[in-house]
């Protein structure tokens, strides 16, 4: 009955993690060889679930320590990030709200 | 994971930050010091940031960064010509600190580009924090 509630809370724990893997990342962006990681989001089997995966790029160096944080572009995912977070908490409420409408007509 | 880990982790970034511009600021105070206690002119100072982890019940998580040491510069002392000058050595040389003040400077503006961006970070974790408050209302 809830696994439109499911998948959502598990999409936000994914939102979650990807705001903290991106704090990771600005706050080290002068660590000489620090490299940036990145979430993906993995369809599994379970349709009320969505499990995140972390990567590390190590292929490229945009600074001459080694370090590959593009400052600019992790804002750009962090802006993106908060607000399909916002999205997300939205349909949760438009969810619950459903249930409450029908709970008022019975 | 938890929803404060991204504003603890955009702490650090911020306290380390600082302490970078505590010891610009110290490098271009002393940007013409001849005389330290160690003897000589002083030298270039620069913090060492190093990433940070954390072990949790799910494993290894990232925690931000540290400044793990102060180091100094080993580049050579800047001479400057300067024969009446008592500290001049025999050929009228005064040894100088390494400390570019430009340099210190642009630095200067990264660490404050990078406070401001740990910052924003911190204010959206919490906007995202307050629209989980707000599901089912």
């Amino acid at each position: 009955m809830f696994q439109n509630i499911d998948l959502l809370k598990s999409a936000m724990d994914v939102s979650t993690l990807t705001t903290q893997v991106i704090a990771n990342n600005i706050a080290n962006a002068d660590t000489p060889n620090f490299k940036a990681s990145y979430v993906m989001m993995k369809v599994t089997q379970d349709p009320t679930k969505i499990e995140p995966e972390i990567y590390t790029d190590y292929s490229t160096s945009i600074s001459n320590d080694g370090n590959n944080v593009d400052v600019n572009q992790q804002m750009a995912l962090l802006a993106q990030n908060t607000i399909r977070y916002e999205t997300l908490t939205l349909l949760a409420s438009m969810n619950f709200k459903r249930y409450a409408d029908v709970l008022k007509t019975v | 994971m938890s929803i404060f880990s991204a504003i603890d982790i955009s702490s650090s970034g911020m306290t380390a930050q600082q302490l970078r511009v505590d010891v610009i600021s110290n490098n271009i105070a002393n940007a013409n010091t001849t005389q330290t206690p160690e003897g000589g002119p002083y030298r270039k100072e620069i913090p060492i940031f190093a990433e940070q982890f954390k072990s949790t019940t799910s494993g290894i998580e990232p925690a931000g960064v540290a400044v793990v040491k102060i180091a100094q510069d080993n580049a050579p002392f800047r001479l400057v010509y300067d024969p009446s000058n008592p500290q001049a050595n025999k050929d009228g040389y005064v040894e100088m600190p390494n400390v570019n003040v430009l340099r210190e400077m642009v630095d200067m503006i990264d660490a404050q580009r990078n406070y401001e961006a740990n910052a924003t970070v911190i204010n959206d974790a919490k906007t995202m924090a307050n629209a989980a408050l707000q599901i089912g209302k």
